[in-house]
């Protein structure tokens, strides 16, 4: 694979020196920091709300870091989600676009090469950022509530980096196909709902990717999810969509 | 063109074909550029240049017939050529987020240039862009910054082709002038292949030129032979004090082809210029007449070029001009 440790390099710069560098991270992070707060918060100020209305009473149970932590998962299943598919729409249709990609290209870099590059930087970034965001949201709840269940909280963190690393590698095959950061992302968020769509068939969610969109409450609360099938073929889709993207992009004209 | 030939030359086509969806770029292209020499691809807009050079870069596929460069084919041996190549598109692009310095590091990494090879080199090519002393991203350049970095990067491996697309297109005419003489400066080391509509960079490096006017070949061949074979001939123009004495003198004359008169001017088609230099003053002085002016009259490029693009056109009177069947420049007597 020519070319393929100096364009990752680029990549991993690109990321630290442009908008890239804030966008998901600055999410995860802001997430992190705010989820355990709006636990605490929210039933405080629902009360206050409530108290204003004359009649109404409304009794909330003590929100406690379970809450905390299964609040952060479900921003997780949808807004970072939705945050990797509209930034990853760009990977490739963005270098398209500027055409950067020509001048790479007739230098020994070779386009399964280009494409590796970016799925690695793709799903590094995902991991990075999931991991500060992660570590931030801990952070934030132990000190508001307390330290239970982080085990099944990290646990759950890496269940989702799985299914995430799928969409990330699943944005850049989109991405080459389409050549169009606009039709990658529509793409990408049709595959989103559909998938959110499966979680409610049992037999497809307990062998696809859907059984980890839906697995989060149930790994907090610590039941047993039957999560092998699922994160064996996320995993391989996830393989399956670099090696798909190579071969879509190697038939490509620039 | 044998397999022999093709393996001698830098770039070979053979029918090579393009079509799109609904228009043939490309139609049947048969060219040679021989290794060491600078080569203009002339044509007017949409004649199918650039189409030709994505092709032989790899980044576009041929619809028919085949292409190689150094012998190796353009689909197959993509990998082979890269590795030998530098290549300048119309309009480059570049990440507006780096330096040009960062650009040629990495440019230069991706062919495994040694470190210490690649900071000396990067310094040269910097120097030749007149980047050196701007630490400005790539994505604060004017369109001739770029252009000058275009070429650089182009340059960073010591390529054994360098196939350059418009390249002095967007200079002002000090850039120019300086990428022209670099190009010039490469000539015997490096196999330059640059397609331009930009008549006078032609004539001012190149040494040999093909001309495609709507996706074929219309004419190939070194720019004098060029010239003298669709020009019609060499000329000479003669001025004396009774151009009409001259004229019936001349008439006979083994060396002569051709003659023409307007006033005092006469324009004599030769066989041979020296033979011309020789002979005319000797006939001049005979007649007792006075020689005001003698001088080769050559036709242009733009002329041939004119000549022949407009015999391309649908509709034109003679079909496409050809090596095998030349055409003559207006004017020209035959």
């Amino acid at each position: 694979m020519n070319g393929l440790g100096p364009f990752l390099g680029k990549e991993l710069r690109e990321i630290r020196k442009t908008w890239r560098l804030y966008v998901l991270p600055g999410v995860l992070l802001f997430l992190g920091l705010t989820t355990p707060l709006l636990a605490a918060l929210t039933p405080k100020i629902l009360k206050m709300t409530a108290q204003r209305t004359p009649g109404v009473v409304i009794h909330f149970p003590t929100p406690t870091a379970s809450d905390s932590y299964l609040q952060f998962m479900g921003n997780l299943a949808q807004l970072a989600l939705l945050v990797i598919i509209v930034t990853g729409a760009a990977a490739v249709a963005g270098e398209r676009r500027a055409g950067t990609d020509v001048l790479m290209l007739t230098k020994p870099l070779s386009r399964a090469g280009f494409i590796v590059a970016k799925s690695i930087s793709g799903v590094l970034l995902v991991v990075v950022a999931t991991l500060l965001g992660t570590a931030l949201c801990i952070a934030a709840t132990v000190v508001i509530f307390d330290a239970a269940h982080i085990a099944r909280f990290v646990e759950s963190v890496a269940v989702w980096l799985v299914l995430a690393a799928m969409f990330a590698t699943l944005m850049v095959l989109l991405s080459a196909w389409t050549e169009r950061q606009a039709a990658a992302a529509g793409a990408g968020l049709g595959v989103y709902v559909s998938l959110f769509v499966l979680t409610g068939f049992p037999a497809v969610r307990n062998v696809s990717p859907a059984g980890l969109l839906a697995a989060n409450d149930a790994l907090l609360k610590g039941k047993d999810a039957a999560l092998a099938m699922p994160l064996a073929t996320t995993a391989v889709l996830a393989v399956l969509f670099v090696v798909a993207a190579a071969w879509v992009f190697r038939r490509k004209e620039l | 063109m044998t397999t022999a030939e093709r393996r001698h030359s830098a770039v070979a086509t053979a029918g090579l074909t393009k079509v799109f969806a609904k228009a043939c770029a490309l139609d049947g292209v048969d060219l040679s550029v021989p290794e060491g020499s600078v080569f203009g691809f002339l044509g007017p807009n949409g004649a199918g240049k650039t189409t030709t050079l994505r092709i032989l870069a790899g980044l576009a596929k041929p619809s028919g017939g085949s292409a190689t460069v150094f012998g190796h084919d353009v689909v197959s041996g993509a990998d082979a050529i890269h590795a030998q190549l530098g290549y300048l598109p119309d309009v480059p692009g570049f990440y507006a987020w780096m330096t040009a310095r960062e650009f040629l590091v990495l440019s230069g990494r991706l062919f495994r240039i040694p470190a210490a090879t690649l900071d000396e080199r990067v310094d040269a090519l910097l120097d030749l862009a007149g980047l050196t002393d701007t630490d400005t991203r790539v994505g604060g350049y004017s369109r001739g910054m770029k252009q000058r970095l275009g070429v650089a990067q182009a340059l960073i491996n010591a390529p054994r082709i360098l196939l350059l697309d418009e390249p002095t297109s967007a200079l002002d005419p000090i850039g120019r002038r300086e990428v022209l003489e670099m190009i010039a400066g490469l000539a015997g080391r490096t196999t330059v292949f640059f397609s331009t509509h930009i008549l006078a960079d032609v004539e001012r490096v190149c040494d040999t030129v093909a001309i495609l006017a709507r996706g074929k070949v219309v004419a190939q061949a070194p720019i004098d032979e060029l010239k003298t074979r669709h020009g019609g001939g060499h000329h000479v123009l003669v001025e004396v004090d009774d151009s009409a004495r001259l004229e019936a003198s001349l008439r006979g004359q083994p060396w002569l082809i051709g003659v023409s008169r307007q006033g005092r001017e006469i324009d004599l088609e030769v066989t041979d210029l020296d033979d011309a230099y020789r002979h005319v003053p000797a006939v001049v002085a005979a007649e007792g007449l006075a020689l005001r002016r003698l001088e080769a009259a050559e036709v242009s490029l733009e002329e041939v070029f004119v000549d022949l693009v407009e015999g391309a056109a649908p509709g034109a009177a003679a079909g496409p001009a050809s090596d095998a069947a030349p055409t003559a420049a207006p004017g020209a007597a035959l």
